[in-house]
């Protein structure tokens, strides 16, 4: 028998991937963009993420019991299961390029000797540990993980309220909306990973809440992460925020309260315990979503096999060529992850109320 | 499949798992990037020299962890060693350093950035981007620019505290009775760059008393870009720091023509400073709006306050001296420097963004000749413990 998992479970699981992961991979390219005007592409981009949310719970309420794989093939057959295919690939990538960024990021500030494969390693290991255990044991770390996230991202915003210089976030939109309505696809992109909710779907205890769950918990995790953007961009200012690689990182390095100083310990716990849920549930997603493409009785295997390619990532060739880097985070995850997230979703749900119509004309 | 099913099998197994996870916590403590307290050298300060051919001298001031007395080490040790270095860049005079220290040089926790002056003229753009690059530096560190040498004043000053760039840093933190402000290097480094909205940095200078010297913390040295282009005086430097928002007090003494030579003495408490701009066909022209609050500090001859005329005269009096040094300080800054360290530009960028795309390109030009109205508004509040009463004779 399967456990199920409860609607604050599956929220927290939400609230994490949203603001965790995307601390340091969001800003750097929002951030020089839209700068003081991030708020706006912020808000599109969990707008965004909520339709995606709402198509997802159509179609998990209209096909019960199924995963994003398995409805997809349901509703367009053979062309479904390419779909389908698309989507574990782009689990794959996204688990691959975001292990890149964790690497990346950890040795370039904090342990600048270490290879980075120690940290693909370390984190491929316990994150294939939670997936190879299931959804249930990612559920219930995600529980208190998100409550140290929480609580700790408060206190983030909380310390920094003496060094804010508001004035600093003015003038609002002096190019016009346009940098940050296109900046809106960073965001979009990296809250779009959430589609991952097909895959946990039917695991759900409760699967009438999941759109109303997944939208408070996008727009709590977006609300936080804004905020924590502003402040930082209130203390160092838009000009240094848009000229250096993780914005919030130098920021955590900046406040400080009587004797306090380095408060990036905080930010690491963050990143690094929140990272580690959102990598759990898209490797369990990922290994999932294969099993049933290829008919595998269990996860397990695809969880062995595909730890060879995330304890990889930080070797990947090109990847240390900085324009390569670059063009990645900036074009192309951007463009394929919304076509992906939003456009085959888009497309299925057509295809699926196409196919309601029908039934429902016969 | 779960092991909490069958609660007392293994048990021993199990303890066994827990405690070596636990070992792991103290082997895991960093890997490769560990840093053990015996092999790192703690840097306090950084000074950059200029050196000849264009090359850079950097010296570190290194603190020397003494053990208490009561521990057994007697004190001999040297509080701080310094080591200096030459270079074509900083990253090459660190490799050097490095090799007279054979320590890790640990510098997240320094306190200051000790520029020389003729660095500072000669312009820092070049060495600039190490900061920005380099994530071991402290971005809290203060930037200083140094009248002598910077590695004499690391090396020669003697403070209260063992390493002189804690009493420093300390005494910029706590501004009492500091009237150079100074910026932090995360403040430093984007305003280099930032036409309207320019860099300074306090002045430090040796004041000699019989061969030892003690360092003062003075002036204010104005950035144009990436160079040095003048001092203001203790006095100017006051008035930017209320201007800049960082300072709320000072001290200001003028003379009144009949109470003889010596002056009144003013401090001014919970100063408070506005500066509006305003946009009219094309023209920009900035409000500087002061209000403080002003306290009698010490009068030669006895003022009578109680008395409404005196009162008003002292405060009509006051203001125009705080008006005349705004005034001053803003012509010295905008006009002789022509730099923009008061950041009319960004207050123009903030609340006229269209105008300032406009003007950023000739700005040091619009600088030069700015209309800037200065008013002043300071009630006197409290006079001391004295009381001035009228008919007080003393006896």
């Amino acid at each position: 028998m399967k456990r199920k998992i409860s609607d604050l479970q599956f929220f927290f699981i939400i609230f994490v991937s949203v603001a965790s992961l995307t601390y340091f991979s969001i800003p750097t390219q929002l951030v020089p963009k839209a700068r003081q005007d991030l708020w706006l592409s912020m808000a599109i981009g969990a707008a965004v993420d909520i339709y995606v949310a709402y198509i997802l719970h159509w179609l998990g309420r209209k096909y019960p019991g199924q995963s994003l794989i398995q409805y997809s093939r349901t509703v367009l057959g053979p062309i479904g299961t390419l779909f389908g295919f698309i989507f574990v690939l782009f689990f794959l990538i996204v688990i691959v390029s975001a292990m890149w960024l964790f690497c990346k990021f950890l040795s370039t500030t904090l342990m600048p000797d270490t290879p980075g494969i120690i940290f693909s390693a370390t984190m491929t290991l316990a994150t294939g540990w939670a997936a190879y255990h299931g959804l249930e044991s990612i559920a219930r770390l995600a529980q208190f993980i998100s409550v140290l996230i929480l609580s700790a991202s408060v206190l983030l915003i909380l310390f920094s309220i003496r060094e804010l210089n508001l004035h600093y976030l003015l003038p609002p939109f002096e190019n016009g909306v346009g940098p940050a309505i296109k900046g809106a696809v960073y965001p979009a992109s990296w809250f779009g990973i959430c589609i991952v909710i097909g895959m946990l779907m039917p695991h759900l205890a409760n699967p009438k809440r999941t759109f109303k769950m997944k939208a408070s918990a996008v727009l709590l995790g977006a609300f936080v992460m804004t905020v924590t953007f502003l402040c930082s961009m209130a203390v160092i200012g838009p000009y240094m925020a848009s000229r250096i690689d993780y914005p919030i990182y130098m920021f955590s390095r900046i406040i400080h309260l009587a004797f306090f100083e380095r408060f990036d310990i905080l930010l690491m716990l963050i990143y690094i315990s929140g990272t580690f849920i959102t990598f759990s549930t898209l490797y369990y997603g990922a290994a999932v979503g294969a099993a049933q493409l290829f008919g595998t009785r269990t996860h397990r295997n695809w969880v062995k096999a595909f730890a060879i390619f995330f304890v990889a990532s930080p070797l990947l060739p090109f990847s240390n060529n900085a324009s390569y880097a670059f063009l990645f985070f900036d074009k192309w995850f951007p463009l394929f992850g919304l076509l992906i997230e939003g456009g085959i979703t888009t497309l299925i749900f057509v295809a699926a109320l196409a196919k309601d119509r029908i039934e429902r004309r016969r | 499949m779960h092991t909490w099913k069958r609660p007392y099998s293994r048990l021993g197994l199990r303890l066994l798992k827990g405690f070596s996870l636990l070992f792991l916590l103290l082997v895991m403590s960093g890997c490769w990037g560990q840093k053990n307290i015996d092999q790192l050298t703690v840097v306090a300060a950084i000074g950059l020299d200029a050196a000849p051919d264009d090359r850079i001298e950097m010296s570190v001031q290194l603190v020397n962890p003494t053990l208490p007395v009561a521990a057994g080490a007697g004190g001999q040790r040297r509080p701080f060693a310094m080591y200096a270095a030459e270079g074509d860049t900083i990253f090459e005079a660190m490799e050097q350093i490095r090799k007279q220290a054979k320590k890790n040089l640990f510098f997240p926790q320094s306190r200051i950035i000790l520029i020389e002056e003729e660095l500072a003229r000669r312009g820092i753009e070049e060495y600039t981007d190490f900061f920005w690059r380099d994530t071991q530096q402290n971005p809290l560190s203060w930037i200083l620019i140094s009248k002598q040498p910077a590695r004499d004043t690391l090396q020669k000053s003697k403070e209260l505290e063992d390493v002189p760039s804690e009493e420093w840093s300390d005494f910029i933190k706590n501004r009492r009775g500091n009237s150079s402000v100074t910026l932090e290097l995360y403040k430093f480094l984007p305003r280099l760059d930032q036409v309207g909205f320019q860099a300074y940095a306090a002045g430090i200078a040796p004041v000699s008393k019989g061969g030892e010297e003690t360092m003062a913390i003075r002036e204010i040295a104005v950035f144009k870009q990436h160079k040095l282009v003048g001092w203001l005086t203790d006095r100017q430097a006051q008035v930017l720091g209320w201007l800049q928002g960082k300072s709320h007090n000072g001290m200001i003494q003028f003379e009144l023509q009949d109470r003889g030579p010596k002056p009144v003495v003013f401090e001014l408490k919970q100063i408070k400073v506005r500066l509006v701009p305003s946009v009219y066909r094309n023209r920009v022209a900035y409000r500087v709006g002061i209000r403080a609050k002003a306290e009698l500090k010490s009068s030669v001859k006895s003022l009578d306050l109680t008395d409404v005329q005196t009162n008003r005269l002292l405060e009509k009096k006051l203001a125009a001296q705080i008006r005349e040094s705004v005034e001053q300080t803003i012509e010295r800054v905008c006009r002789t420097y022509n730099s923009d360290v008061i950041g009319f530009g960004e207050a123009l960028h903030q609340s006229y963004p269209r105008q300032w795309k406009r003007m950023k390109k000739r700005w040091n030009e619009e600088l030069a000749d700015l209309d800037v109205q200065v008013s002043v508004s300071v009630p006197i509040i409290k006079t001391g413990l004295k009381s001035d009463q009228r008919g007080l004779q003393p006896e």
